[in-house]
């Protein structure tokens, strides 16, 4: 059984007389200890979907099918009973720390209320609880740390803040929403680290949440590429990111600048994302900026193909999509 | 070397309730008529105020400005005015820098107005349609509001506007840094393409080190308010001669933690070499004694009492 699968999931808004569809019948799964990562623009629906695995979806917001957590469907929990899991079984950082903090609390303080909302501690073993945390998420000064406010804290102390709260109750998932945007390479480069070793030492599942794929292919095992409210391709990452199949990511990893394609053009996805009111809900949704696609792509959603854990939902075959690139 | 823009012991203080922060210590940077120089370093380092003095957004405390064979350290407000058109900027974040409740051809004019009021409505109309056109953008876009326009397009419409005064030096401080992967290709692209065209020369900022690497014909290493390493981007990348370089640029290639620790407060900085406490390398004499920007070989320039060898940029 997985830690957690997503089965035919959906999200979608009213606007109006119209329905617009954010993520369109989403299939993912995590298993324990894994890592994986979802990836995609902003405005593929990764960052809703992840918000709807903790409960926190907009309240207009409609979703169908199901999130199955340790084998139950939490898809439709009343709020009490997602106050059990939210926190203790599944937590979660953002991807800027300083308005993700209370600025009016001290740091310590607001770890130290997720400890008592989920465990029936003493205050003073809590406060214990909290300070070796600070210390195994790497804050030297513990102490200080503990009575200081977030604005008092650099941006790489405020996230391993945001860590250490998430991590305190032991959760089984640990979602992580571009946690390293926000930060200097070599500041990520230690937050990234720090998420490795909680995984190794506690077997905390990690679904991260990201746009950057070296930072994907660096750290997590299996990756899914969304689309405009679909998953496209999934599979392995260092398969996905040094064999990518699917048009759309193919052209997302041709696209990315480094130095061995100085001097020449980038190849460049033509277009942009379509906005959630532009969507076509009809065909591919990747159709309107393939290079590839013919005219069935425009009215039939493909299927998924593929083989050894590594899928892609094109019409066109691999090879086929090797061809028509090219020629 | 043909420079364009040269700055010297270009120094800059804040005061703040706490104390004084140092965030320019004598800086000197030349940037060559036509290059593109990237200019790196982690946030605090100095990048953006460097930028915002060259286009005098704030002035310096200290140094001297030659731009294009003249002085323009000492001018007022008013003298200066002739050389704003000639150096333009682009910001990080095109929500925050257009001004959202003006259609995008109003902007565009005010820009040409300002600084000829004898231009006719023809001809300015003509030159707000061209520049959108440069930009890969249709003139109908003149009677849009920023609000309808993607990042993308946003960023399109910062680079117009920066373009249309016709510029000889543009700052670009992370000019892709709020866009997705696939539409930070398409401006890098245009970027490009509008200095073949123009002629420009680039100050390009950036944190992303694999963007720089693609853009930059040479690359400035900057930390607490020093340039630590300059040289041709082949250089930096493969001849790399200062620890913080080589901590930088291996840190953003497999993403592993090369340093320990954060950049020093600004306000309370370390005796001598400014890098020392995070320096894997360093001994006794660097932290008595500050290394000056040496030369290595012809243009390759480091601030290090002892520069890495072949053998230590493994």
């Amino acid at each position: 059984m997985s830690l957690l699968s997503l089965k035919d999931f959906s999200i979608s808004f009213k606007e109006g007389q119209r329905v617009l569809n954010a993520v369109s019948d989403i299939a993912l799964d995590i298993e324990r200890s894994e890592m994986v990562a979802l990836v995609g623009e902003s405005g593929c629906g990764k960052s809703v979907t992840a918000l709807s695995l903790m409960g926190l979806e907009n309240e207009r917001a409609i979703t169908s099918g199901e999130i199955l957590f340790e084998g139950k469907n939490i898809a439709s929990l009343s709020e009490s009973e997602w106050n059990k899991i939210r926190g203790e079984s599944i937590s979660m950082i953002f991807q800027e720390p300083m308005t993700a903090l209370n600025p009016l609390l001290p740091t310590g303080s607001q770890v130290l209320e997720m400890v008592l909302t989920h465990q029936r501690v003493a205050r003073t073993e809590a406060k214990e609880m909290v300070l070796d945390m600070f210390k195994s998420v790497g804050l030297a000064d513990e102490k200080r740390i503990y009575k200081s406010y977030p604005h008092q804290l650099s941006g790489g102390q405020r996230q391993r803040i945001m860590i250490a709260m998430a991590l305190i109750n032991n959760p089984s998932l640990l979602i992580a929403d571009e946690p390293t945007t926000a930060l200097d390479v070599t500041i990520q480069a230690e937050i990234i680290e720090l998420i490795k070793k909680m995984n190794e030492e506690k077997g905390t599942a990690v679904l991260l949440i990201s746009h950057n794929l070296s930072l994907v292919k660096g750290l997590t095992d299996r990756s899914y590429i969304m689309y405009s409210g679909r998953i496209v391709e999934e599979g392995r990452s260092d398969d996905i990111l040094s064999h990518p199949i699917h048009p759309y990511t193919r052209g997302l990893i041709a696209s990315i600048p480094n130095v061995k394609n100085r001097g020449r053009r980038l190849y460049s996805i033509p277009g942009s994302v379509p906005s959630l009111e532009e969507r076509s809900e009809q065909g591919c949704p990747f159709s309107p900026r393939c290079a590839i696609c013919s005219e069935h792509c425009f009215s039939e959603i493909p299927e998924k193909r593929g083989h050894d854990g590594h899928t892609y939902s094109c019409f066109y075959s691999e090879s086929e999509i090797e061809e028509r690139m090219n020629g | 070397m043909d420079s364009l823009l040269k700055m010297e012991n270009i120094s800059k203080e804040y005061k703040t309730p706490y104390g004084r922060i140092k965030a320019l210590r004598e800086t000197s940077l030349e940037i060559e008529r036509g290059e593109i120089l990237g200019l790196v370093g982690e946030s605090g380092s100095g990048k953006s105020t460097l930028a915002n003095i060259i286009v005098r957004l704030i002035g310096s405390d200290g140094g001297r400005i030659v731009f294009n064979g003249e002085d323009i350290t000492g001018l007022s407000e008013r003298e200066f005015r002739k050389y704003r058109r000639e150096i333009q900027m682009v910001f990080q974040d095109p929500y925050s820098s257009i001004n959202p409740r003006k259609k995008i051809g109003y902007l565009l004019r005010e820009c040409l107005k300002i600084h000829d009021k004898h231009l006719s409505e023809d001809e300015a109309e003509r030159r707000v349609a061209e520049s959108l056109e440069e930009v890969g953008l249709d003139p109908s876009y003149a009677s849009r509001y920023p609000s309808n326009l993607s990042g993308g397009q946003r960023q399109r419409v910062a680079i117009a506007l920066s373009l249309i005064l016709r510029p000889r030096l543009i700052v670009l401080d992370e000019p892709v840094s709020a866009l997705d992967v696939s539409v930070e290709a398409q401006i890098l692209n245009l970027l490009m393409d509008l200095r073949e065209k123009h002629g420009l020369t680039y100050l390009f900022i950036s944190h992303d080190l694999n963007v720089v690497s693609y853009m930059a014909d040479r690359i400035a290493v900057m930390y607490l308010g020093s340039i630590v390493e300059i040289g041709r981007t082949e250089e930096i990348l493969g001849e790399m001669a200062h620890p913080y370089t080589k901590a930088l640029f291996k840190a953003s290639r497999d993403i592993s933690a090369t340093l320990s620790g954060e950049i020093p407060s600004p306000m309370n900085p370390p005796s001598g070499c400014p890098f020392n406490t995070r320096c894997a390398y360093r001994s006794e004499r660097c932290s008595l004694e500050c290394p000056e920007l040496r030369s290595l070989s012809e243009g390759h320039l480091v601030a290090c009492h002892y520069p890495l060898g072949e053998e230590e940029r493994k």
